[in-house]
């Protein structure tokens, strides 16, 4: 136990109960952002720098902007949260999905088998050198035209959403 | 056969995939032009783009058809092939596209919708498609059909203000991205069993002993539900009257000719290449032990007999019962899926031809009918029931005799398109034995006769009760609607020329490496 991990545990365990605890949706959101880059940190401290990477870029970056796009859309800042937990359908969708979450952990706990032995990773595992080779070499083509697509989202999304162009 | 380790080379690319990199520059070079147009009246800049995109599209298939030849290194880096096959696919598609855009360019004018992102979202929606049949790769496959579905979700919203245009094109985007979402989970599945997302290893990889494992088989039902779903088969049509019904008519042309030629063409490749013995006679050697792929051929058949069925019978029933013309019109496309099917089944030479020359002649009567529609709607929805269309038969008497053909046509009657692509999918299926599906088909046929028959009644029998006046005619729609009814008739006379060139586009699908 070094004080490295230590400092970002205790971080990612904190903000992930004040995640759930907060009353307000939006402080709740930026706690989930504590949590995602306590993770980072500690995917960085076990020698997966690329995990750590994709936790940033996809889940820091891109998931939480969307949530809080939703929470903005949704929620208006007089609604506190209590008024919607009153909601009975909210309930027992939550109930549904927190059963289902509980499931997919039982499910993990089938992993602990494997952590109990010392595992041999292939050479330059998990080095984000590896993903740029192949995104420039096998890869290459898929990466560009992915480009394209992007290109045709943006034509798309400016169109549809400018009242005047 | 060119080794399976892949190498970089420009020209190479430019050989295999010149067609799609021709409309990826024109479609950046329009969105330039567009804003270098500025100063413009917005009708002259349409009309200008208009043009350019069918001079890009007329291009690209001059490209494509000149490099086929003599080009004996088909697939590039194990992702893009330019085998016969997608080469003629590609071509129905870069034909429906410049028809589209002839039509499209007074359709913008009598809506009074003229912008150019328009027609960058056609030439992309063609780039994509041509790329997703190109395609030996699943990835790339995603990739590329994502490309298509993007651009056509646009397309079908294009009309902002239209009420039904946006209900449609959102049902479009909702239940497209779930469909896709099923296409890409039989990538992870396959790239899971497998460890390889190229369409001829994962051929091998299946044939090697894979081909019992029930993975395999769930992997390949999700591919084909993402794929289904554009094809717009039964069960998975539900999307499909409102989105017709919705978007700007020449649009719903173009989706139902290029969007499923697409389908069609990649799930001819995908269901060929790697899930049947088809690679075996390739004569070689690496391919010597897919013919243990037949296995497959007892869970799949049964399923797309029941789905051709189902879809013949539900597409031309429902149709009977609708009083919109589009709506109508979207139930026999999907009524067609059926047919095309039925030529899938058949699973041999003739089959695959017959679906071939299926597409080719089903983009001209169809986008023929759509053009006609919008005509006589002059804006669009406003006149586009079965009522409206009470004597306009002799009231605009060329309009009349194309909107007759086109009907002809697609109910299948001598000496049009339609019959031959019909006889041909069907013979195909009586030679492989399947008599009661064919008999069925063309049952099924004969209530599709009734209601495309009820329109032509409607036109020359009855006299109008309303005084529908059709919008201006532009001369490039004019251009397409020739084009199209000349084709129609061509290929009911003479249709040998067409089925001997795809009837060779489909032998290339056992030579794809």
């Amino acid at each position: 136990m070094d004080l490295y991990f230590i400092v970002f545990a205790i971080m990612a365990v904190g903000a992930g109960l004040f995640t759930i605890t907060a009353k307000d949706a939006l402080p709740s959101a930026l706690g989930l952002l504590t949590v995602f880059i306590a993770l980072s940190a500690l995917y960085l401290h076990l020698h997966a720098p690329l995990i750590a990477i994709f936790q940033v870029s996809i889940y820091a970056g891109a998931i939480l902007v969307l949530v809080v796009f939703v929470i903005m859309l949704l929620i208006t800042p007089d609604e506190d949260l209590e008024n919607v937990q009153k909601n009975m359908s909210y309930r027992i969708l939550g109930a549904f999905l927190g059963s289902y979450l509980i499931a997919v952990l039982a499910i993990g706990t089938k992993g602990v088998k494997d952590l109990l032995h010392q595992q041999t990773l292939p050479d330059g595992f998990g080095h984000p050198a590896l993903i740029g080779d192949m995104f420039f070499k096998q890869y290459l083509l898929h990466f560009e035209v992915a480009s394209v697509l992007l290109l045709v989202a943006l034509v798309a999304a400016i169109y549809l959403a400018k009242k005047n162009i | 056969m060119n080794d399976l380790n892949f190498s970089f080379d420009f020209f190479h690319l430019w050989q295999v995939i010149g067609g799609q990199l021709i409309l990826i520059v024109a479609g950046l070079i329009l969105i330039l032009a567009d804003i270098a147009m500025l100063k413009l009246d917005e009708d002259v800049r349409s009309r200008r783009l208009g043009w350019l995109t069918v001079i890009i599209f007329a291009l690209t298939a001059a490209h494509m058809m000149s490099r086929e030849w003599g080009l004996h290194n088909i697939v590039f880096m194990g992702i893009f092939s330019a085998d016969k096959f997608s080469i003629f696919v590609s071509i129905v598609m870069v034909l429906s596209g410049l028809l589209a855009a002839l039509m499209s360019i007074g359709y913008l004018q009598n809506n009074d919708v003229m912008k150019g992102e328009y027609y960058i979202l056609m030439i992309y929606a063609v780039a994509g498609a041509i790329g997703l049949v190109q395609s030996v790769d699943l990835l790339m496959m995603f990739i590329t059909l994502e490309v298509m579905s993007l651009a056509i979700y646009a397309l079908a919203a294009f009309l902002k203000n239209n009420r039904f245009s946006q209900e449609g094109a959102l049902k479009y985007f909702l239940l497209g991205s779930f469909g896709s979402a099923f296409f890409l989970f039989g990538v992870a599945v396959i790239y899971g069993v497998t460890g390889t997302i190229n369409l001829t290893k994962i051929a091998q990889s299946i044939a090697g002993g894979l081909y019992t494992n029930p993975a395999i088989l769930l992997a390949f039902a999700m591919l084909s539900v993402g794929l289904f779903f554009k094809m717009a088969m039964v069960p998975f049509h539900m999307w499909t009257p409102d989105v017709y019904e919705g978007s700007p008519s020449v649009i719903t042309g173009f989706m139902a000719t290029a969007v499923k030629a697409a389908a069609f063409g990649v799930f001819v490749k995908l269901l060929f290449v790697t899930f049947t013995p088809m690679l075996s006679q390739s004569g070689q050697p690496d391919f010597q032990n897919t013919i243990n792929l037949a296995a497959l051929g007892a869970y799949w058949k049964p399923v797309l007999w029941w789905l051709a069925l189902l879809t013949m019978f539900f597409g031309n029933l429902i149709a009977v019962s609708q009083q919109n013309v589009k709506r109508m019109l979207a139930y026999s496309s999907i009524a067609h899926a059926g047919y095309m099917a039925v030529g899938i089944i058949a699973a041999n030479g003739d089959g695959r031809m017959g679906v071939l020359f299926y597409l080719f002649s089903y983009t001209l009567m169809n986008l023929g009918a759509f053009g006609v529609i919008y005509l006589i709607d002059g804006k669009e929805r406003n006149a586009q029931t079965l009522e409206d269309y009470r004597g306009l038969g002799y009231k605009y008497p060329a309009l009349g005799f194309l909107m007759g053909l086109f009907l002809v046509a697609m109910a299948g009657l001598p000496p049009t398109a339609g019959f031959i692509a019909k006889f041909y999918v069907f013979a195909a299926a009586i030679k492989e034995g399947y008599f009661l599906l064919a008999a069925l088909g063309v049952m099924t046929s004969v209530i599709g006769a009734y209601y495309y028959l009820r329109v032509i009644y409607m036109m020359y029998m009855k006299d109008e009760v309303r005084d529908v006046v059709r919008g201006p005619v532009a001369m490039p729609t004019v251009i397409a609607l020739v084009i199209t009814a000349i084709g129609v008739i061509y290929l009911g006379i003479l249709p040998e020329q067409l089925a001997n060139i795809a009837n060779a586009a489909q032998q290339s699908l056992s030579m794809i490496f």
